[in-house]
C-alpha cells in the first residue's frame, strides 16, 4: 500500500511536469501579450518594446521556459504580472473559497441524490422512478447561467431570504451550491440507481433477504455498499471539476474561486497566473484521483492496491 | 411534543441569528459608506503600473493627488499644483498647496514631485508610463512647494501627460511592496481589499478639505445581470457605466424612478469607419461620402443601444472644449448617397436593382455586438447598392491586421479621447504603421503641417482654431466616417447627494458626495 501510494506520487512528478510544459507553450501561442493588454491601444509600439523587453518577454522562448521551470522547482511559480504580488499568494487566497463552494455542491448534490437513487432503484420503472428520471433530465439540462439568475430572481429579490451575491455566511453559500450541485446531483442520482439496481439482482442480496435480514439492512449495508464503485469514481472526478470548473456559478455569484482568477489570468495573457492556476488544478486532479483509488480499496476489500 | 421542541429551537435560532444581524449592522450604524458597483477588479491600484481605468480612477482621483487634473469640459484644472507657468515653451513652473500630507502624516513637497516623475522615467522601476516622460530634460525644486520642469522640445499635450498620481519619496525609497501600502496624499486612504471589494476611508486632512464620506466600498461584481439585481434591490448607491443598456430604462420608470436618479451626458468613446486610403477603389470622395449618407446611425443608436449614445460628427466629444460643431454632417440620405454613387461612376447595371455596384469587405473583431452592429450597417449599405463582406476575427488576429494596415474598412472606437493632439497620431502622415496608429495610411499635406502646428502652440484658444480646422477638414475628407459617442450612464441611489458625472466616467467628485439618511 505504502509503496503503491509512493509510486503514484512520483508518477505526479511528471503529469505535473507535462502540464507545465504544454501549458506554458500553450498560452505564449495564443496571439495578443501582456503588454498589449497592459499599455493598451494608446501607446506607442516602441514603449511596448521596450516594456516587453524589460518584463523579459522578449527573450527566446526556450529560455524564459527554462527561468520558469527552474522557478516552479525551488518552489516559486513567479509573480502576477499586473498586481506585482506572488502566484502562490494570489492563488492561496482564493483557494478556500473554491474549497467552500465545491463542500456546499457536494453536499446539496450528495443529499439529493442518495435518496432518489435508491428509491428509485427499489421501485424501478414506478411513479417515483420516472419523477426521478424527470426531475434528473431536468437537473442535467438546466444551465448554470439560467439556473443562477433565476435563484437570484427567486429567492433574493421576491423572497428576500438569501443574499444576491458574494461569499460570507451560510446563508450566502446556499445559492451557489444549490446551482453547482443541482447538475451533479442529477447525474449522480441515475448512477446510484443503476448502479444499486444491477447489485440487487445479485445472489448475495437474495441470500441477505432469505437468512432474515431487515430490508433496511439489506439495502444500506449489503447492497449500497457495493454498488458504491462507480459512484466514488465519479464523486472523485468532479471534485477537480468543481474546485476549478466553477467557472460560470463563480460570476454569477461573485465568488472569490479558482475558476474566475483562471479566467482572469487567461483574459489578461498573465503568464506567471495561468501556469499556477492550472499546475495546481492538475496538482488536485491527480490528488483527488490518488485519494478515490485509496478509497476503492476501503470500500470493496476485493480491491488490491499494488 | 417533539414536534412543538424542534420548533421551539429553530425560533430560538432564527432569534440568535436575527440578533446577530441586527448586531453586525449596528457596527456600522451611523457611518456614511458610499457603495460602488463596478465590474471588474483593478489590475493595480499602484499609480506608478496601473493602465486599466478602474485602477487609474482609484489611484488618481481617491487615493493619491496629481498636480492637475481633468475639468468638466476637459480643460485642465488646478489640483496639488494651486498655478503654474510657462517662462517659454519648454519650461512650466508649478506652485504646489503648502499644507498636503502624505496619509502617513509627513508633507508632500516638490522633492516627491520630482521623485515621482525621475522615478517612472528610471528603466529600473518598469513603469509602462517609462516613454511618456522621456520628454522631461531635467526637473528643479525650486523651493519646497516650487519646482520647475524643462522639456526636450515643445509638447502641447505635456499638462496632461502628467497627471500622475505623486508618490512619497521616502516609502518608496524605503524598499518594499507598494501595492498593498498605497499611502498618497489624495482624500480616502486605502483600507482593505479582497478579491470582491475595495474599501478606503476617508482622510480627515486632506488638503482641500475633509470628505463627508466615512467609507467607500467598491463592491466587484462581474455577472452584468446580478450588479443589475443588486443595483434594484438597494444593495449599491451608485453604478457608472455599468448596467446593461436595455436595463437603464427600468431605472427610469416606476416603481425604481422613486428611488433612483439616472444621469446620462455624451462620453468620450468614439466609434467610427475606417477607411484605408490606400486602396484605389475607396481613393474616391464620392464613394466614401455615399457610404457615409448611406449609414442611418440614428437607426443604430435606437435599435441597437436602446437610445443611449449620440450620433457623433467629430472624434472630439461634444463636451470636450476643443470639439467643433460646424462641420459636414452626413445625415442618412439614401438617395443622395445614390446620386453620389452614380457620380463616382458606379451606377446601377441594369434594371435588376438588387445587383450590387460594389463589394468592399469590412473586418471586425468577433465580439458579438460589434458584428451585431456591422450587419446593420451591412443591411443599410445594401440599399445603396454596396454589398458588405462581414470578416470577423478573434480580436489578437484581428488587431495584428488593423496595426499593419491589412484591411479595407474596419470598425472600431477610441476610448477616452481628451487632448486634440491626438489628431497627430491618427491622421499625420508621419504615423504610419508599424510604428504609428494612422491605420488608415490617411495622407494630407494641409493635415500634416495644421496637426504639427496644433503640437508646437500653448495658447489654448490658438490651439482651438487650428483643432476646429482640423475637425473640418477631416468631416469634408472622410478618411473615418464618425458614427456615434456612447453615453455615459450613472445610476445614483436617491440617499446619495453631491455626485457629478464626469465626462471620463471618474470619481473626482466623490470626495464631495454625502449620503443622507
Amino acid at each position: 500500500m505504502i509503496s503503491y501510494i509512493i509510486r503514484r506520487l512520483l508518477l505526479l512528478v511528471f503529469v505535473l511536469f507535462g502540464v507545465v510544459t504544454l501549458v506554458f507553450f500553450l498560452i505564449h501561442f495564443i496571439p495578443g501579450d501582456p503588454v498589449d493588454i497592459m499599455l493598451g491601444d494608446y501607446a506607442l509600439p516602441a514603449d511596448k518594446q521596450e516594456l516587453r523587453s524589460v518584463m523579459g518577454l522578449d527573450r527566446p522562448l526556450l529560455i524564459q521556459y527554462k527561468d520558469y521551470v527552474s522557478g516552479v522547482l525551488t518552489g516559486d511559480l513567479g509573480t502576477s504580472i499586473h498586481s506585482k504580488r506572488t502566484v502562490l499568494e494570489e492563488i492561496l487566497e482564493r483557494l478556500p473559497a473554491s474549497a467552500e463552494l465545491m463542500v456546499g455542491a457536494m453536499t446539496i448534490a450528495l443529499l439529493i441524490a442518495f435518496p432518489f437513487g435508491i428509491l428509485a432503484a427499489l421501485k424501478p420503472y414506478g411513479l417515483l422512478d420516472s419523477a426521478s428520471m424527470f426531475a434528473s433530465f431536468l437537473g442535467v439540462a438546466m444551465p448554470n447561467f439560467w439556473l443562477g439568475p433565476l435563484l437570484i430572481i427567486f429567492f433574493s429579490i421576491k423572497l428576500d431570504w438569501l443574499p444576491i451575491n458574494e461569499r460570507g455566511g451560510l446563508e450566502n453559500l446556499i445559492l451557489p451550491s444549490i446551482t453547482l450541485g443541482t447538475a451533479m446531483a442529477a447525474m449522480l442520482s441515475r448512477m446510484i440507481r443503476s448502479s444499486l439496481l444491477e447489485v440487487l439482482g445479485e445472489e448475495y442480496i437474495r441470500n441477505a433477504r432469505a437468512k432474515g435480514l431487515a430490508e433496511r439492512k439489506v439495502i444500506l449495508k449489503h447492497a449500497l455498499r457495493n454498488a458504491l464503485i462507480p459512484v466514488i469514481t465519479i464523486i472523485g472526478l468532479q471534485i477537480g471539476v468543481l474546485l476549478s470548473g466553477a467557472i460560470i456559478t463563480e460570476a454569477i455569484f461573485d465568488w472569490p474561486g479558482l475558476g474566475s482568477l483562471l479566467l482572469e489570468g487567461i483574459y489578461n495573457r498573465n503568464y506567471p497566473l495561468v501556469q499556477g492556476c492550472i499546475l495546481v488544478i492538475a496538482t488536485i486532479y491527480v490528488v483527488v484521483n490518488l485519494i478515490t483509488d485509496i478509497t476503492y480499496a476501503w470500500v470493496d476489500p476485493r480491491v488490491r492496491l499494488s | 411534543m417533539s414536534r412543538s421542541k424542534a420548533m421551539l429551537r429553530t425560533s430560538i435560532f432564527t432569534i440568535l441569528l436575527t440578533l446577530l444581524f441586527l448586531l453586525l449592522q449596528g457596527a456600522h450604524a451611523g457611518e456614511k459608506n458610499l457603495l460602488v458597483g463596478i465590474e471588474d477588479p483593478p489590475k493595480t491600484m499602484d499609480p506608478r503600473f496601473s493602465t486599466d481605468a478602474t485602477g487609474m480612477r482609484i489611484s488618481h482621483h481617491l487615493l493619491f493627488s496629481t498636480l492637475v487634473q481633468h475639468g468638466q469640459d476637459l480643460q485642465i484644472i488646478p489640483n496639488l499644483a494651486k498655478s503654474w507657468k510657462t517662462p517659454d515653451n519648454k519650461t512650466y513652473i508649478f506652485h504646489l498647496h503648502d499644507q498636503v500630507r502624505f496619509h502617513d502624516g509627513r508633507p508632500l513637497t516638490a522633492e516627491d514631485v520630482k521623485f515621482t516623475f525621475e522615478h517612472l522615467k528610471n528603466p529600473q522601476t518598469k513603469s509602462p508610463f517609462a516613454g511618456t516622460y522621456k520628454v522631461i530634460k531635467s526637473i528643479r525644486v525650486i523651493d519646497p512647494y516650487s519646482i520647475e520642469f524643462k522639456l526636450e522640445k515643445t509638447v502641447a499635450s505635456f499638462l496632461t501627460s502628467i497627471i500622475m498620481p505623486i508618490v512619497p519619496k521616502h516609502v518608496i525609497e524605503a524598499g518594499g511592496p507598494f501595492h498593498n501600502q498605497l499611502i498618497g496624499s489624495g482624500p480616502f486612504i486605502f483600507d482593505d481589499q479582497s478579491p470582491n471589494e475595495i474599501i478606503l476611508k476617508k482622510n480627515p486632512d486632506y488638503f482641500m478639505g475633509a470628505p463627508s464620506l466615512d467609507r467607500i466600498t467598491f463592491k466587484i461584481i462581474k455577472d452584468d445581470n446580478t450588479r443589475f439585481l443588486k443595483m434594484r434591490k438597494g444593495e449599491l448607491d451608485l453604478v457608472i457605466n455599468a448596467i446593461p443598456l436595455n436595463k437603464v430604462d427600468d431605472f427610469k420608470k416606476s416603481p425604481l424612478k422613486k428611488r433612483y436618479t439616472v444621469m446620462e451626458d455624451a462620453g468620450l468613446s468614439y466609434n467610427y469607419i475606417s477607411f484605408n486610403m490606400k486602396k484605389p477603389e475607396l481613393q474616391d470622395i464620392k464613394l466614401r461620402k455615399a457610404i457615409a449618407y448611406g449609414i442611418n446611425v440614428e437607426e443604430i443608436i435606437k435599435y441597437r443601444l436602446e437610445g443611449h449614445a449620440v450620433p457623433s460628427y467629430s472624434l472630439l466629444s461634444p463636451v470636450n472644449w476643443f470639439s467643433e460643431k460646424n462641420v459636414t454632417r452626413y445625415d442618412y440620405q439614401p438617395e443622395t448617397a445614390s446620386r453620389l454613387m452614380d457620380e463616382a461612376g458606379l451606377p446601377k447595371t441594369g434594371s435588376n436593382s438588387k445587383q450590387p455596384r460594389i463589394t468592399l469587405e469590412l473586418k471586425t473583431s468577433n465580439n458579438a455586438e460589434v458584428i451585431g452592429i456591422a450587419r446593420i450597417i451591412q443591411a443599410q449599405l445594401a440599399k445603396i447598392g454596396i454589398r458588405i463582406e462581414i470578416k470577423s476575427y478573434e480580436w489578437g488576429t484581428f488587431y495584428g491586421d488593423i496595426k499593419s494596415g491589412n484591411f479595407q474598412l474596419t470598425t472600431m472606437r477610441w476610448v477616452g479621447v481628451t487632448e486634440p493632439d491626438f489628431y497627430f497620431n491618427i491622421f499625420n502622415s508621419g504615423q504610419f504603421p508599424p510604428a504609428g496608429r494612422n491605420r488608415g495610411l490617411y495622407k494630407n499635406e494641409q493635415i500634416d503641417r495644421l496637426t504639427e502646428e496644433g503640437r508646437n502652440i500653448l495658447d489654448a484658444d490658438r490651439r482651438k482654431t487650428i483643432y476646429a480646422k482640423i475637425q473640418k477638414i477631416v468631416a469634408d475628407d472622410l478618411p473615418y466616417i464618425s458614427l456615434w459617442h456612447t453615453s455615459n450612464i450613472s445610476i445614483v441611489h436617491k440617499r446619495v447627494s453631491g455626485y457629478q458625472q464626469h465626462p471620463m466616467g471618474g470619481y473626482l467628485s466623490f470626495r464631495n458626495i454625502d449620503i443622507n439618511p
